[in-house]
Parts: C-alpha cells; structure tokens; sequence
C-alpha cells in the first residue's frame, strides 16, 4: 500500500535558515536559501481567531497613552507583553455582540453572531472561520484546523463551551487537542488517516446505493458522511500532487520531527507548541484558516503556576466576591481582598498576552517568499464573549487584532467607538479581506469599517 | 397518575368577576372555557411579562407571545416549565420591576399549569424519529470487540464525545461525522485489520480472531474466489448488523479481486475489502431504511435488535438476536420480553450501569474530574476513585438483575466495597482485598445512591461539601424536578463579605435565603444539601465540622508538624489549633415537612416525592433508549410505562421491558418539516 507523504517542501518554503520552531526543534539544515516559491503566490492572507474565555476585568483592555490620531504609543501594564508589537495590533473599544452572551450561549456564537439554541444544539448559522475554509477548501491540505486545549475541572466535556467553529449551524467542527495528531493530519498520511485511492472508491460506490434506502430526513445524515470523504478525497489529492513534487526534489526527507504523542505537562509548552503548529500550518500552506480555543468557554483550569495566583480561572472572572465560598469557588482558595482577587484575575489575562506575544514574535521572524513576514500577510483575531467577567456581560467584549492581512489593514491603532459596535462586523471585515464578500453575518448587516 | 394528580388551587377567577370552581378535566373537556382561559392566560403575561419577554425585546431568547400562538402549550414544554419555575419561586418579575398582585400570579401559574400539566396527551400519535447517527466511541470500540474477538478500544485518540442536552452520549443531535474524525475512522480501519489480523499471527488472540474471519480457507475443493465471498459475506452481514444484499456482495469480491490483480497476497487483498467495510457508512452509522408517507411505521426486525442491542449492550446484536430476526421472531412480543431478559443477564449489559447510570447520575466524572489530591488527601488514589464508580455501577446493576423496586435506588440495605473503599471512607472493617464484593448495610443514612461516595464527591467542591450542589442535585438529577437557572450577575453578597469572614459555614449559605433575590429558589435548595452535611466532601461520616487553624506558639496549639521547605536550611514547625463545630442536618424538601439527616431525606423523598423519582428513572431510560432528548409526544408513553409500573411495585425489570414495547422503541415517523 503506498501513501503519500506530503511535502516537506511545503513545510520548509520560505524558512530561512536562521529561524528554527523553537518547541519542535525543527532545524532545516539544508535549506540554506529560501527555497523558491511555487505555489504560495504573493499576497496570501490567513486568517486565525484565539477564543479567550472567561472574559476580563473591566478597564484593563485599553492602552495607556495614544496620540491625537489613536496611534498606540504606551500599552497599559496588563497588555505589556505586546508592547513589541503594538505597531501590528489594533485594539477596538466598546465591541459587543447583541446576541448570544455568557459562557454557554456566548462561546458557540462568538463566530456566527446569532444566539445559540441549546437544545436543537444550534448556533444559528455556519461560523465565520467555516464560510472561508469553504470558500478556500480547494486550495490547500486542510480546509481549516480547530484547536483546543485539553480541558481542566467541570464542562470539560460540554458540548455549547467547547463548539466556535459550526460548519452547518447544527454540526461543531472536531477540534484537536493533542499536537501529535495535529502534525499527523498535516504531514503524516500514514496516521493521519488518508488510505490508498481502492478502498476510498469502494467505499463510496457502496455508500450510495444507501441513499436509495433511508428516510429523506435521514439523506442528511448521509451528505454530511459524503462530505466527509470528499474533504478527505480533496486532501488525497492534495497528497498525490505533493508527493510528486516531493520525488524531484530527494534532498527533502525526514526533516521534520513529529511532536510527541501526549499532551505536555507544562501549560505554557502546551498552548505555545499549539502556536508552532499553527504557524507551521500556514507557513507549509496547510490551510489558511485557524481557529485555536485558549480554553474552554468556562475553563476552570487553575492558574497557580504564575507567581501570586491561586484558584481557577472562572473562579478569579467572578472577583467582587473573595470568601472563597461561593459556587464558582473550588473551597479551598479563599482571598484576602476584593482587590487581591481581580489582580490575580488580570494576571491570568496578562500571562495569555505573554502567549500571543510569544506567536506575534514567531510570525513576524518568519518570511514569506514576497518578502514580507507571516504577521504581514495574516490577521489574529483574539477575543471571547464576556466582557466583565463578574458583570458576565456582553459588552466591552475583550478583543484584539493583529497582523496586516497583507497590507489591507492599518495596524498600530486604538480605535475608540462611542457606539456598541457589533463583532459581527468585524467578522465580516475579516471575513472580505480572505476573499469571502457578505452582506450579513448574524446580527451584523454591515461591514466593519475602521480596519484601514 | 401524573394526569390525575389534582392541582390544589380550587378557585380561579374565570370571565371577570365570576368565580368558579375548576378541576383540569372539566376545564380540559369544556371548550368555551379553554377559550376563555387562553384569552385571559395571555391577557395576564402581556401585562406582567411580555414588556421583557416579548416580540420586541425577547430578554433571555425568551419570546412568549411567539409561545402563546404555539398550541398545544406542552410543544414548549421545558420552557413553559422554566416559566412555571419562575413565577412560582418569585423570581419574575425581576424584583426592580412591577410586581403581579399574589391572586394574578397564582392566576396566571393555575392556568398556565392547566394547559402544560392537564395538556390531554391522548389525541397525540408520534413515536418520534431519530435521524441516522454514527456510532458513539464505546459503542464503536464494543462492536469492534465483538466483530473481531478482541478488546482494541482504538478510539482512545479519537476527539472526545461531546454531551448536550439530552444529558448522554448516544443522542443523535450530537453525534456528528466530521472529516477529521472520517480521518480516525480510517485511521483505525487500518489500525484494527493490522493489530487484529496480523500477517504473522502470533498469540492465541490472533488465533482466536482468524476462527472468527476466515470461515472458510481456499482448498482444492474451494477457490479462492469461493472462500473470499464466503469471508466478506459473513464479516459484511455482522459489519452491518441486517442480511447482505446480492450486489454488496459482488462488489466486495470485485474489489478483492481487484486487489489480487494488483498482486496483493490472498489475506492482504480481503484485509483490504475488510479496511472498506469499517468505513462504509453501513457500518458507523445506525442506519434503518426508511418509508415514504405521514403514518407511523414498526421498524425492521434486524433494525430492532440492533435497537435492543445498542440499549442494552451498548454494542451489535450476537448470533442469537441476528437468527431471531432473521425467522421473523423478534418483533413477537413474547420472544421480545424473553430476549430482555436473557440480555440482562449476561455481562454486557453492564454498559447500563457503566453507561447509562454513569452519564445519567455524573459518577463517569468521578476520577476523571474529581480530582486526585496526593498532599492534603494522599488517601484519594486512582484504585479509590474506580472502587466508587463501580459501587454504584455495580448497585444500579444488581437494581436491575435481581428487579428491585425504583424506591430502592434511594433507600436500600447493601452496597458493593473492597478493602480500599470500606476502609478509607466508609469506616467498615473485615473487608479484604480489591474486588469489589456485596454487603449488608444496616446504617440507615448509608444505603442507597445518596450515601455513595462517588455521588457525594461529584456533588462537592474539591475539599468542602457544597450544600447548594448537592440539593441541586436531589432536585434536579434525582427528581426531574430542576430549580430556575441562577440569574445572571449572582456575586451580589461582597458588601457583605467581611461579616461572612465571621461566620459558620451553614450561616454563609444561609446567607443566600436572607437575600430576598435568592431565597425564592435558595429556600428550596439549601435545606436538602443542609441535610446531607454528615457526609465528607468525599462522603465520610462525620460529626462535626473540624476546623484546624495556623496557630503562632506550641502552647495553643494541638497540633504540631515539623516540614522541610525549600526557602529555609532550617525545618520548620508549624503549630495548628483544632477547633470542632456541631453540624445540623435538619432539612426540608419543598413544600413538605422538615427531617433529619440523610436518613431522613431518603424517607421524605420515598413519602413524598416517589412519584417524581419514578417519573425520572422513567424519562431518563426512555431517553438513553431512543438515543434522543424527550419531547412532548413522548409523554404517552411515558404515562404508560408508569402506569403499568404501578401495577408491578415500580420494579426495574418492568420498567426496561416497558421501554423495549414502548411505542417509541419500536416504531417511528418521518418529520413533517427537517430535523432541526
């Protein structure tokens, strides 16, 4: 049985020899030039949201000092971990989503800007990170990647807070959390799954002649099979195509070492080597959409191994009460002060700003064959859908952008709005710029604006 | 008996000023009264409810007027239900907002409660529908234990079950296809033909696994052709759970065929059609044909004992259903009962303990999110945590193979240790070794799943009891019966925080029925998780709360520990003082007289609330059953299963047989509009 090995040109286009993935040891040590481009033509833009759970205290989103024109000049000091990069952020005030609020409704609705309908399991529409791995399916390995962390404490495994990315509004994406898996299905056919072209043909001409058999209603269930397999045909393709080119080019072989089976112990090595994978996935053009959950939408995770901080994560969101007695509490950790709790909350905030910094860092030092870096022709959305997270309210959301979507937007900014502006629109100013023009997405009928 | 419940609230104002003595049945049978209600019901809400709750504003996605035109009332039966619950507690209208004089809101709850409660659900013929779904992981790794012989559990990988509404795993709302999973099952296709059908065999598993796929080898007598359609037919007929048709047949040996031409070895090339058979959509997913038309239809024979067999084992049917089917038997209700019975006795049917229970009751937490404590509680190990899933799995079994009463999941004179757990939280000696085994229990508060460890510690924060969780859980997991939703914003006590500092801990939670926005739902809650505070959080017996606080000098101190730490070259001695506080466990359930201890909450729910339990057990069966959440049709049938269960002392054997002729279970009807 022969399977295709997907290229490790792909992976290795555009790394310079100087640039090693810190965390996958990765050292290309024959691609001493850029390698040239082939496929990956300029202006390439990816698109990657980080879903932020459990919200923020409020006040600590804003920069501390800007200029007439908005220009960020001073970051305050729970956002300083970006202070590098505040030339490729923007941080919009006062963003808030009419419709579907909290850890329940607000976490499956963050990307499809309707409410969520637990029952019917529906989040009322397909998510933005879905309508474009649609619109781009054709064009690379995987349509999209869904990433998660591996859950901690209660709701580890309820479906509504663990679900951002719907591709129909009734049916959740997977989402992965274990990076072995997430390099197999980008490198590894073998473990990744995809079997040789025989069975895959079989298959379907048996599956068909199923459909003469079900119920109407049931026909759904069958489509949703026989999209399964075309995505996995398109990717065999994909395969066959690379493979080739991988034979004219012998010197590329082995390079690649896989991450270990497992999750890592280390929170930081966990969420960070999720961020190498990511950008290993847009860096080999494995796909250009990428949804990675920070958490769960009500992580109870505890957060003791920054300096300071005791209790779980949901427990400090709901900060106006310190007994350490209340239902969110775990019963153990009680606080001294109102004050001592909200700052450990917003450490919590500023330890995942460490994290996005640490992939800002990594996608600026990565250039791409038009010579700009990955952070150019990219845009990261970071955001959740709780504002205040003892308030529990859906106004001014936590949220963030980052990366010039290949020069279509004008970064270094914090755009203030008198109005509640919906996110939906931002969706759909994001949503434009990866080539996919629509009208409305959810509650938004228009598109944002203030991204140029 | 859930139909003629009498509602206590003789007189209602009818028509203006008239007043009339109303029973449901009367109210239900005359139409110009019905009229008259519904006018004056949605009269009441648009002016208490519907400024928040309306068309317009739609506060909490919560549209009543849009639910008004929506008849019957019952199609909306949970959040008709939610409605009830937050008039009744007083928690709509939201304290800031004018309040309904008490006659209109009892008015608008007698008439509401007559058209949820009194709804007359005989006019109704649905047994419901389930879409096609995939099957579940354990359903998965059992089934492919069962085709092969042989315990792979290959979906160890696979992206975790996510639950929703229904509550279990197996619902069809829930079990998506997605490609990245379609990627595992291929994954795995590969993984099990390798691991199971090796090309060296080379233990007797191996062996063992050959009997059962090649039932029949070419010989002179046999060709190669022969043989490899007799494999693929039997493998093919078993994948798919239903005879094989002549065309799949043929298409199987083509491929194999095909795979020889292409020089693959004679095993290699049936390996190969095996590897399409796992991944055809007749094998993952539950499939029944379907039929045109607006009636209700039975299901197949073969589509029954694959029904029966994912309820009862939570895997395919064996030899003994296929052949049942297969004569036409199994649709005979006789055949059918006896089939339950023999199901139940054998050791697959554990699933419904290990399954059913434990997704139902929360214990499939216990160890996976409850947590190990190896410093402050270095007795809580992974060999305790499994001793407690498997007492109360190994109960819920023996409830249902020895056809106890329902009652006796509350109250009942045994349980299931080993050494480990009778000792460690139990208190029990003379127990040795680490199988779990039966014994008598005389303690009163003890027996039953509300004195198992693992209930008590899914319902505890990870080192206090919770009062709160724990009477949540009575209401709610236990008796259907759940408490409105806490309202958003709900630390409203910091104000009071310091005066907290000072408290006992049964004053904190308290504190929650001295504020007026909680005491609604709060005076229900607390008084049962009060009467369970002997328990530990890990359900200990105990007699008083033992505090134990840093003290600065030996002297006060009644304790002393010497520790090594990492900051100082030194040891250091740390000096704690002991302090023990009673604890009261006296409690009440809502609307019914107060009692004493855990002891005394088993008889109060056993008095008073027996007919929500049953209903509970009832509903949840019913629902793991079908593999979807309830809905309103169901309700007759539900009804029935009570109804003959009362008839038989609510035994547990009557109950699942009642399930399995349950109208649901074996028949359905296409939607009128799409699922969903």
């Amino acid at each position: 049985m022969k399977s295709g090995i997907y290229s490790r040109r792909a992976i290795l286009r555009g790394i310079g020899a100087s640039i090693a993935l810190p965390l996958l040891d990765v050292v290309p040590t024959f691609a001493q030039a850029p390698l040239t481009a082939s496929s990956i033509s300029t202006g390439i833009n990816r698109l990657a949201y980080l879903y932020f759970p459990n919200g923020i205290p409020r006040g600590i989103w804003y920069p501390e000092e800007t200029d007439q024109n908005g220009r960020l000049i001073k970051l305050n000091k729970w956002m300083s971990p970006l202070e590098p990069h505040k030339s490729n952020i923007i941080i919009p005030s006062n963003i808030w989503t009419p419709e579907g609020n909290g850890h329940v409704n607000g976490t499956p609705t963050w990307l499809t800007g309707y409410d969520y309908d637990s029952r019917a399991v529906n989040a009322g529409g397909v998510s933005a990170d879905q309508i474009v791995a649609r619109h781009l399916r054709e064009e690379t390995l995987l349509p999209s990647l869904e990433l998660s962390l591996k859950g901690e404490g209660y709701f580890s495994n309820s479906l509504p807070r663990n679900a951002i990315s719907w591709s129909t509004p009734d049916r959740p994406m997977a989402r992965e959390i274990e990076p072995r898996t997430i390099f197999d299905r980008m490198f590894n056919t073998q473990t990744g799954g995809t079997s040789n072209r025989s069975v895959m043909d079989a298959v379907l001409a048996d599956a068909r002649s199923l459909g003469n058999v079900v119920s109407s209603a049931d026909k759904l269930r069958l489509d949703e099979y026989f999209e399964s397999i075309r995505a996995l045909e398109r990717r065999i393709e994909f395969a066959e195509r690379q493979s080739e080119e991988m034979r004219e080019d012998g010197a590329l072989t082995d390079t690649l070492v896989a991450p270990t089976p497992g999750i890592p112990a280390d929170h930081e090595s966990y969420i960070r080597l999720m961020m190498d994978l990511m950008i290993m996935a847009f860096q080999s053009d494995a796909t250009r959409v990428c949804t990675f959950m920070l958490d769960h939408g009500q992580s109870n995770r505890y957060f003791n191994f920054i300096p300071e901080v005791k209790g779980t994560w949901h427990a400090l969101s709901h900060y106006q009460n310190a007994s350490g007695m209340t239902e969110d509490d775990d019963g153990t950790t009680s606080w001294e002060s109102v004050e001592q709790k909200r700052t450990m909350y917003a450490e919590v905030v500023r330890w995942h700003h460490h994290q996005v910094a640490y992939l800002l860092e990594r996608m600026k030092s990565i250039r791409e064959p038009n010579g700009n870096s990955l952070l150019d022709n990219s845009m990261v959305l970071m955001g959740g859908a709780i504002g205040d997270g003892n308030e529990h309210d859906a106004s001014n959301l936590p949220t963030l952008i980052a990366g010039g979507g290949g020069g279509t937007i004008r970064t270094g900014r914090y755009i203030e709005h008198k109005e509640p502006t919906d996110l939906a629109g931002i969706h759909l100013a994001l949503m434009q710029r990866m080539g996919v023009s629509l009208d409305r997405l959810g509650s938004a009928d228009t598109s944002y604006q203030g991204l140029t | 008996m859930y139909l003629t419940k009498k509602i206590k609230f003789p007189v209602t104002k009818l028509a203006g000023s008239l007043v009339f003595a109303v029973s449901i049945g009367f109210a239900c049978s005359n139409a110009l009264a019905q009229s008259e209600a519904v006018h004056e019901l949605t009269t009441l809400l648009e002016e208490n409810c519907l400024a928040c709750h309306g068309a317009a504003t739609q506060t909490a996605g919560i549209n009543l007027s849009a639910l008004l035109e929506d008849r019957p009332l019952v199609k909306n039966l949970d959040t008709w239900r939610r409605v009830i619950g937050a008039l009744e507690v007083g928690k709509m209208p939201p304290p800031e907002a004018p309040q309904p004089d008490p006659e209109e809101r009892a008015e608008m709850l007698f008439l509401l409660r007559q058209d949820i409660d009194g709804f007359d659900y005989s006019s109704i013929d649905n047994p419901g529908f389930e879409l096609m779904k995939r099957l579940t992981h354990t359903e998965y790794d059992n089934t492919i234990r069962d085709l092969f012989g042989v315990q792979l559990n290959v979906t160890d990988r696979f992206p975790t079950e996510l639950i929703g509404s229904s509550g279990f795993e197996n619902s069809y709302n829930t079990l998506f296809l997605q490609p990245s999973l379609m990627e595992r099952y291929i994954g795995a296709a590969q993984s099990i033909l390798e691991l199971a059908l090796p090309t060296e065999p080379s233990s007797a598993a191996h062996r063992r696994t050959r009997e059962i796929i090649y039932v029949e080898t070419p010989s002179l007598l046999v060709s190669e052709q022969k043989a490899a359609e007799v494999v693929l037919a039997n493998f093919m007929e078993r994948a798919y759970r239903r005879p094989t048709e002549g065309i799949e047949v043929k298409q199987a040996v083509t491929q194999f065929t095909q795979a020889r031409t292409e020089g693959l070895p004679y095993e290699g090339a049936i390996k190969q059609v095996l590897q399409t058979v796992l991944i055809s959509p007749k094998f993952l997913l539950r499939v029944e044909a379907g039929q045109d038309g607006r009636e209700s239809y039975p299901v197949s024979d073969f589509e029954l004992a694959s029904r029966l067999s994912y309820f009862l084992w939570a895997t395919m049917p064996d030899q003994e259903l296929f052949d049942l089917a297969k004569e036409g038997k199994l649709s005979d209700q006789t055949v059918l009962r006896n089939q339950v019975f023999r199901m139940l006795d054998d050791e697959k049917a554990d699933t419904l303990g290990d399954v059913f229970a434990a997704q139902w009751l929360g214990f499939h937490n216990v160890g996976t999110r409850i947590w190990l404590d190896p410093i402050d509680n270095p007795w809580c190990t992974a060999s305790l945590m499994t001793a407690m899933r498997d007492e109360t799995s190994m109960f819920f079994m023996s409830l249902l193979r020895e056809d106890l009463p329902i009652r006796n999941l509350i109250d009942a004179d045994y349980t299931f240790v080993n050494e480990e757990l009778a000792t460690t939280l139990y208190g029990i000696e003379g127990i040795s070794g680490e199988h779990m085994r039966r014994i008598p229990i005389d303690d009163p508060n003890r027996g039953g799943i509300l004195g198992h460890a693992s209930i008590l510690a899914l319902t505890s924060n990870y080192t206090t009891t919770s009062p709160v969780k724990r009477g949540v859980y009575v209401l709610d997991t236990v008796l259907g019966t759940p408490p409105p939703e806490p309202p958003p914003n709900v630390g409203l006590l910091s104000q009071e925080l310091q005066a907290m500092r000072e408290m006992s801990f049964r004053e904190k939670v308290e504190m929650h029925s001295s504020n007026e926005y909680c005491r609604g739902c709060h005076s229900r809650i607390d008084p049962i998780g009060f009467s369970m505070e002997n328990f530990s959080f890990f359900g200990q017996w105990r007699e008083t709360y033992d505090f134990r606080s840093r003290v600065d000098s030996a002297e006060e101190a009644d304790e002393s520990i010497t520790i090594n730490t990492e900051t100082s070259p030194e040891p250091i001695t740390i000096h704690f003082k002991n302090t023990k506080k009673p604890i009261s466990s006296k409690g009440s359930l809502p609307g019914s007289e107060g009692f004493e201890g855990p002891a005394g909450l088993k008889q109060a729910i056993l008095r008073d609330r027996e007919d929500d339990l049953v209903r509970q057990v009832v509903s949840k069966i019913l629902a793991y059953a079908l593999g979807r959440q309830l809905e309103y049709y169901d309700e007759p049938a539900i009804l029935n299963i009570i109804s003959v269960l009362e008839r038989n002392d609510y035994r547990f054997q009557t109950l699942l047989q009642e399930v399995v002729a349950s109208y649901p279970f074996q028949y359905k009807k296409n939607p009128s509009e799409g699922i969903n």
